[in-house]
């Protein structure tokens, strides 16, 4: 369509949005000023830059991947916490310091295995080092370092140790000997220390 | 790189493990001046003839250097093992195990009279590990001998088995670390649990036939 084919209106509408627009004096400046009067926005704290909501794109193979990822991460740790419940299960003691031996579960397991794994659990965070001893590790001191754990004052050590009735007692700092508070005591031991009873399962008795 | 750390762990944990195993303990008898260790090796030679189990000798006596013991009194501490196991052994008869021998032993040595010791294996025939260290701990804790020795006498004929045992142990303990006073502590606890038959086994009054031994 040609312009000469135009409607009057029409030619006349394009003549006017053609004309330069003349801006009065001074328009410009009440332009800026009505800008700087504006508040600036808010920069965003680095916390609400982390926390804020944003949309992610993913394509569907990269989510594949991490959904993927994430799965073997929750395998992995089950594994590792299915070792350690079994370590506590496997303790049947009677005695360990705050715990679990606390948690001594008290039940002798029925199975037949002649090696149980036990650990021994003491609080004191005033120590700055604690080993366990007894007649699994030849009374050595040195032989059975427990480590303490990150907070708190609780010293740990994991052991395999045959079933059965065993003596055993704490060296706390290299020379003072205590028996472990959450586990029979033995019959006074002779030399002026008091000593514990651990019952690890699956003995012949 | 993960896989290779977790095999080097796994295949780490059983060699520690037997470390206990590898410690060669009669070593440490040099500890000792020459006298007491050959009375040491003695009486481990006599308990070895007699059948006796060794390993709470040899654990007394690693015990008493590993403690700084003065020599006599760690061979002191090692005859007295050694006769407590031999009257053990009279008391629970030849089957016992070691297990229950150093259970009883330890009883006897808590002051419980061997008398005591038959009527638990006369009773019935599980093992009397668990109930003789019980009963040792609460005298040791402070129970009369005679009350701990019946109460946990009562339970066992009652047919009370291991859990509940330690779970009297626990419960007594517990009172009495919070300041109850030892006897009053068994007797209560002691109430919480029911008498039931007594499993199938060796008829009471049968007691075992002692053993002769050479002195």
């Amino acid at each position: 369509m040609s312009e000469q084919e135009l409607h009057p209106n029409v030619e006349w509408i394009a003549r006017e949005a053609r004309r330069p627009v003349v801006l009065g004096a001074g328009a410009r400046e009440r332009l800026l000023d009505a800008i700087r009067e504006e508040p600036l926005p808010e920069r965003p704290s680095r916390v609400e830059w982390f926390t804020g909501r944003r949309r992610v794109a993913l394509s569907p193979l990269v989510g594949a991947a991490l959904a993927a990822g994430l799965v073997g991460i929750g395998v992995l740790a089950g594994r590792f916490s299915n070792d350690d419940g079994r370590d506590r299960d496997d303790r049947t003691a009677v005695g360990q310091p705050e715990t679990v031996a606390t948690a001594p579960s008290g039940q002798l397991p029925s199975n037949t295995d002649t090696v149980r794994v036990l650990k021994f659990v003491l609080v004191a965070p005033q120590a700055a080092s604690v080993s366990v001893v007894g007649d699994f590790n030849g009374w050595d001191a040195k032989a059975t370092m427990m480590t303490k754990t990150r907070t708190g004052g609780t010293w740990s050590v994991t052991m395999r140790i045959p079933a059965g009735r065993h003596l055993y007692a704490f060296v706390v700092d290299g020379k003072q000997w205590m028996a472990d508070p959450s586990a029979p005591l033995a019959p006074d031991d002779g030399f002026g220390t008091p000593n514990s009873v651990a019952l690890v399962g699956g003995s012949s008795s | 790189m993960l896989g290779a750390l977790l095999v080097t762990l796994w295949a780490a944990a059983p060699a520690a493990a037997q470390d206990y195993e590898s410690l060669n303990r009669t070593d440490q008898l040099a500890r000792l001046d020459p006298g007491s260790r050959s009375a040491i090796e003695s009486i481990l030679d006599s308990a070895r003839a007699s059948g006796l189990p060794t390993e709470p000798l040899l654990s007394k006596t690693l015990e008493g250097i590993s403690k700084r013991a003065d020599n006599r009194r760690i061979v002191s501490k090692v005859r007295e093992v050694y006769v407590a196991l031999r009257e053990a052994r009279l008391a629970l008869g030849a089957n016992a195990s070691k297990d229950e021998l150093s259970a009883a032993a330890g009883a006897l040595q808590a002051g419980v009279p061997a008398t005591m010791l038959a009527r638990f294996r006369s009773a019935h025939a599980k093992s009397v590990t668990v109930p003789l260290v019980v009963l040792a701990d609460l005298i040791t804790r402070g129970v009369p001998r005679d009350t701990a020795s019946n109460t946990i006498m009562q339970l066992w004929q009652g047919g009370a088995a291991d859990g509940d045992f330690l779970g009297l142990w626990r419960g007594v303990e517990r009172d009495i670390v919070s300041g109850a006073p030892p006897a009053m502590a068994l007797m209560q606890r002691a109430r919480e649990y029911p008498l039931r038959a007594p499993p199938a086994g060796r008829a009471p009054g049968n007691p075992p036939q002692p053993e002769t031994t050479s002195p």
